[in-house]
């Protein structure tokens, strides 16, 4: 047992597994995944890669706050899974922004990403919420550094199965979007 | 800031005598010192943790019995009890086989955590945490297996019941080596290293049930696309007295 302080806390959370799994997902598990032909390879790692990055980011921006210790459980589980969980639309928006060029683009991104989403991630993600939340009501965990802590293992979890599984999803998502192109790629 | 300290210090001057002020200030300045000294800090964690044996044993087995019903029991009955029946794998017989074999692998889910935790009892607080991790994912390394073959031992009789059986189970145990199991082993590895987050073995083991019923989401998901793909290779055959038909596409 150790006395710890909030500081030493923090750098544990910044050391947390769910750092080095999404630097080990982008960097080695993301570039081998095939999806089937090449315009959607382009398009799913592309996706992959900024979601994964925004998963990141979203975390430490959390943990970061100085507030954190203080906050109250259930507004600090309500924030995670919003932002994490249910702000899947937000991000979308962006990705739109900074990767669809033309009207096509928009509309192979909408087709493609949003499909793929509400098929293999929403049910997830909503049962992903439930267990978040018995983190954050539950007497075990005494301070938001271990509530955080804990959390991570589960969303780590579930962006793991969301990139593996995707290779499964996209195979089977066929359709209108044969013939159309993005950034130059074509759909077969 | 120091304003603050400037004020509290006025008003403690104003009702305390400054030698007591004084004494309050050389203690705090005197554990301050004495936190920096290593072997100060080592003796003083080793008091503590014979207090927390002595104290704590009681709030520790107390801790075991919540344990007992984690959310992960709760979500195993819940797969077991409602929601076996709303997946649904291509025809009845296939809805049969399938949720059978479901039903096989949550109770051992089950059964093998609940054995795990009910036969160390009394030595999971004290039991070397590396020995712990290696008994929870053996339990559940060895379950992958052993539900398996119990499905096959008890449910297949006849010939073309055990064909069944194995082309079910090299389907699911193909579909095993895609899944998740080594990012969870990871995870319970990290969760057991971490002593300075999860202070005992109880929150070390219930940090680690935890992800699991995730787990059992993703792989029930994945059954159910799997199963419906084993292209006609279920057909014809019949199990339990009832026949596979040709699944429409």
């Amino acid at each position: 047992m150790r006395i710890f302080s909030s500081k030493s806390k923090l750098k544990i959370l910044k050391e947390h597994l769910y750092f080095k799994h999404i630097d080990d997902l982008l960097n080695n598990i993301v570039p081998t995944l095939e999806f089937g032909d090449e315009a959607k390879n382009y398009l799913i790692k592309l996706f992959m890669t900024y979601k994964l990055t925004e998963f990141k980011e979203t975390i430490l921006d959390i943990i970061n706050n100085k507030k954190l210790y203080y906050q109250n459980p259930d507004k600090l589980s309500r924030i995670i899974s919003d932002k994490l969980l249910s702000g899947f639309y937000h991000t979308l928006e962006n990705f739109k922004i900074k990767e669809g060029k033309t009207e096509e683009d928009c509309e192979v991104i909408d087709m493609i990403i949003e499909r793929y989403w509400t098929v293999y991630h929403r049910p997830m993600s909503s049962f992903v919420a439930k267990e978040i939340k018995e983190i954050y009501t539950t007497k075990t965990y005494k301070d938001n550094y271990i509530r955080m802590y804990t959390t991570l293992f589960i969303i780590l979890l579930l962006i793991d199965i969301w990139v593996k599984k995707a290779v499964l999803g996209f195979y089977n998502i066929n359709g209108d979007f044969k013939g159309k192109k993005i950034h130059g790629y074509e759909f077969k | 800031m120091e304003k603050v300290i400037i004020e509290i210090f006025k008003s403690l001057q104003n009702n305390l005598p400054v030698s007591v002020i004084v004494a309050i200030l050389f203690l705090l300045l005197l554990g301050w010192i004495l936190s920096k000294i290593p072997a100060v800090v080592t003796s003083f964690e080793k008091i503590l943790k014979i207090y927390n044996k002595i104290f704590n044993k009681k709030h520790v087995q107390r801790s075991i019995d919540q344990l007992l019903c984690n959310g992960y029991f709760r979500h195993i009955m819940y797969v077991k009890n409602v929601k076996v029946n709303t997946l649904y794998f291509g025809d009845d017989t296939r809805n049969y086989i399938v949720r059978l074999l479901i039903d096989y692998r949550m109770r051992d889910l089950e059964d093998s955590i609940k054995l795990l935790i009910t036969n160390n009892r009394e030595s999971i607080p004290n039991m070397i945490p590396e020995k712990l991790e290696q008994e929870l994912i053996n339990t559940l390394q060895n379950g992958i297996k052993t539900y398996l073959e119990n499905f096959k031992k008890n449910e297949a009789h006849s010939d073309e019941e055990k064909i069944i059986a194995d082309i079910l189970i090299s389907t699911i145990w193909d579909n095993y080596e895609h899944d998740s199991w080594k990012t969870y082993i990871e995870m319970v590895h990290s969760i057991f290293n971490q002593d300075d987050i999860y202070k005992n073995n109880v929150a070390k083991l219930e940090a680690s049930l935890l992800p699991l019923p995730l787990l059992v989401e993703n792989w029930l998901m994945k059954l159910e696309v799997t199963l419906k793909n084993l292209n006609g290779q279920l057909s014809g055959k019949v199990f339990h007295g009832r026949i596979f038909q040709p699944i429409k596409k």
